[in-house]
């Protein structure tokens, strides 16, 4: 679905906006693109949406490597970074406009839908101007798929979003990957990431720093476990425990190892402690990144 | 194509009839045909042919800020506050973009001067009514200088949208504004090259050919003593208008082509 080459961007006089970037969507995959900011997501995903002229490399879309000459960004919905819309326009209107600039005829009922599924239909009526930051979000996704699209390039579309407002968001974004679209989309909100994609492209200063299966990544043990007794553990010779919480009757262990875990159960038990938990510790997604990116504040 | 233009150009209409900044300047258009009367009232004898050259004035004065402050409106929306970005995604071709925008413009100042000619006509009508001794009013010619005057305002458009690509919005503004005025004495060019040091000479001479030259386009005063130009005349000022802004529109095309968003 989109193959980028050897992208590079400098911006001028020579600031890099992205250096030798390579990736690949294939075709019903949803990717997470992140990175901190500044890292060059939007500058990638512009590119991609030809609004970025001026660089090095290639950039194919859907088997084609002139996007724009092939006439390929009709198939692809695209909501930019905190999107502004005419304000003087109502939604309806301003779908009708997109409809139109995509050379589409869309009937009122779809637009209504639409609306809905981005929970607009009722102020479907009422100027933008009047909308929220949220509101104007959903529906920058609303005019994103007016055209029914295969691909759907989304710059942060959790942005500005409250708790209801993004999860309802992402659940359309889940609903659109079982109906087959190809998403691509920049977040910095890695739990959702985990949820919907299939795939996290990581990029770093302009580079590509991991490219990786989300299951994969999963699938990777942490190697730590959490074990809990009754009382406190005392003169253990294990390495590499750390009590990580303690109440009247319940001591809680992180363990680095399975076999210093199962030993140091074996040997509480044995001391006579009750052996209440032992639990090997799942990582998340947002672990991973963090470790990738070696830093916990932004990513 | 056309669909995709008339889109851009309605949009671009219903900004100005739904922004109330398009009522600020018929506001002042009805503030402006007082102020004509006014003039009139002060000058000696020639009443009606004072009110009506101000009212002109006024009426061109009006148009030009109009498309000054129009051109900055959509690039703030535009360009800073990137609604663009959709808009772009969703055209074959970016040139559909200007050219719709033009178009919209354009509809905007035909009405915008339509509506002011709508008021001063009846309104100097009515002054001359008033009056102990009446005037002619060359009513056929008065309407062909707002013709004029649209034309005027149309190649203005093209221009301030030039600049608007190539500079930001308040220097663009701020040059077009200047080019404007110099295009209203482009005669003045021509007549200091002839009375000035060669290099200079040629100077001058450069900015009277490629700046516009808004001067063909006044047609004021002749309107008011009712004196109708030539075919030949209003035939040369067409073709000027076609050339020059055709040219300026693909130059903004291709400026607008390359552009990084």
């Amino acid at each position: 679905m989109i193959e980028i080459k050897s992208l590079t961007k400098i911006y001028p006089p020579r600031k890099l906006g992205i250096k030798d970037l390579s990736f690949y969507v294939h075709k019903g995959e949803a990717v997470g693109f992140l990175g901190m900011n500044g890292a060059g997501k939007t500058t990638t995903i512009k590119i991609i949406m030809g609004l970025i002229k001026k660089y090095t490399g290639g950039v194919t879309i859907m088997g084609h490597m002139n996007p724009i000459a092939s006439d390929m960004y009709k198939k692809v919905g695209y909501l930019p970074e905190v999107p502004y819309f005419y304000d003087y326009l109502t939604p309806l209107e301003s779908l009708r406009l997109y409809a139109n600039l995509t050379g589409i005829t869309v009937d009122s009922n779809t637009m209504t839908a639409l609306l809905e599924m981005v929970g607009l239909k009722d102020v479907a009526k009422e100027r933008i101007a009047n909308f929220s930051k949220g509101m104007a979000q959903r529906f920058g996704l609303a005019q994103a798929m007016i055209n029914d699209p295969q691909l759907l390039i989304l710059d942060e579309p959790m942005s500005g979003l409250d708790p209801v407002g993004r999860k309802e968001i992402k659940d359309v974004l889940i609903e659109l990957k079982k109906q087959g679209k190809t998403l691509f989309f920049s977040t910095h909100i890695i739990p959702d990431v985990e949820v919907i994609c299939d795939r996290v492209i990581v990029i770093e200063k302009g580079k590509l720093l991991m490219d990786e299966k989300i299951a994969n990544l999963l699938s990777m043990s942490a190697d730590t476990y959490r074990v809990s007794f009754n009382r406190e553990v005392i003169d253990s010779q294990i390495s590499h425990i750390m009590l990580t919480s303690k109440s009247s009757n319940l001591y809680t262990y992180h363990v680095n190892g399975y076999s210093n875990a199962e030993k140091l159960a074996s040997e509480e038990t044995h001391n006579g402690s009750k052996l209440l938990e032992f639990l090997e510790l799942k990582p998340t997604l947002e672990d991973y990144i963090y470790k990738t990116i070696g830093s916990r504040k932004d990513v | 194509m056309f669909r995709r233009l008339s889109s851009i150009a309605k949009i671009t209409l219903l900004e100005f009839v739904r922004n109330k900044t398009s009522y600020v300047f018929l506001f002042f258009a009805i503030i402006f045909i007082f102020v004509s009367y006014g003039m009139g009232m002060l000058s000696m004898g020639e009443y009606i042919r004072v009110a009506q050259n101000t009212g002109l004035f006024f009426i061109s004065l009006l148009s030009m800020l109009f498309v000054i402050f129009g051109i900055q409106n959509i690039t703030i929306r535009d360009f800073y506050r990137k609604s663009i970005y959709t808009i772009l995604s969703k055209l074959n071709n970016r040139y559909e973009y200007v050219l719709g925008r033009f178009l919209g413009l354009t509809l905007s100042v035909i009405i915008l001067i339509s509506v002011m000619s709508a008021l001063f006509l009846p309104a100097i009508t009515l002054f001359n009514f008033m009056m102990f001794a009446k005037s002619d009013i060359h009513y056929g010619v008065l309407v062909f200088a707002l013709f004029m005057t649209m034309l005027e305002m149309i190649m203005l458009i093209s221009l301030a949208m030039l600049f608007s690509n190539l500079l930001s919005s308040v220097l663009a503004s701020i040059i077009t504004f200047f080019i404007f005025i110099i295009g209203n004495s482009s005669g003045v060019l021509k007549i200091m090259s002839g009375k000035t040091p060669l290099v200079l000479k040629y100077l001058l001479l450069f900015f009277y050919y490629v700046l516009p030259n808004f001067e063909n386009f006044n047609f004021r005063n002749m309107a008011i003593y009712g004196i109708m130009p030539s075919i030949v005349h209003i035939i040369d000022v067409v073709i000027y208008f076609m050339l020059y802004t055709g040219i300026i529109l693909y130059l903004t095309s291709i400026v607008f082509e390359k552009k990084d968003m």
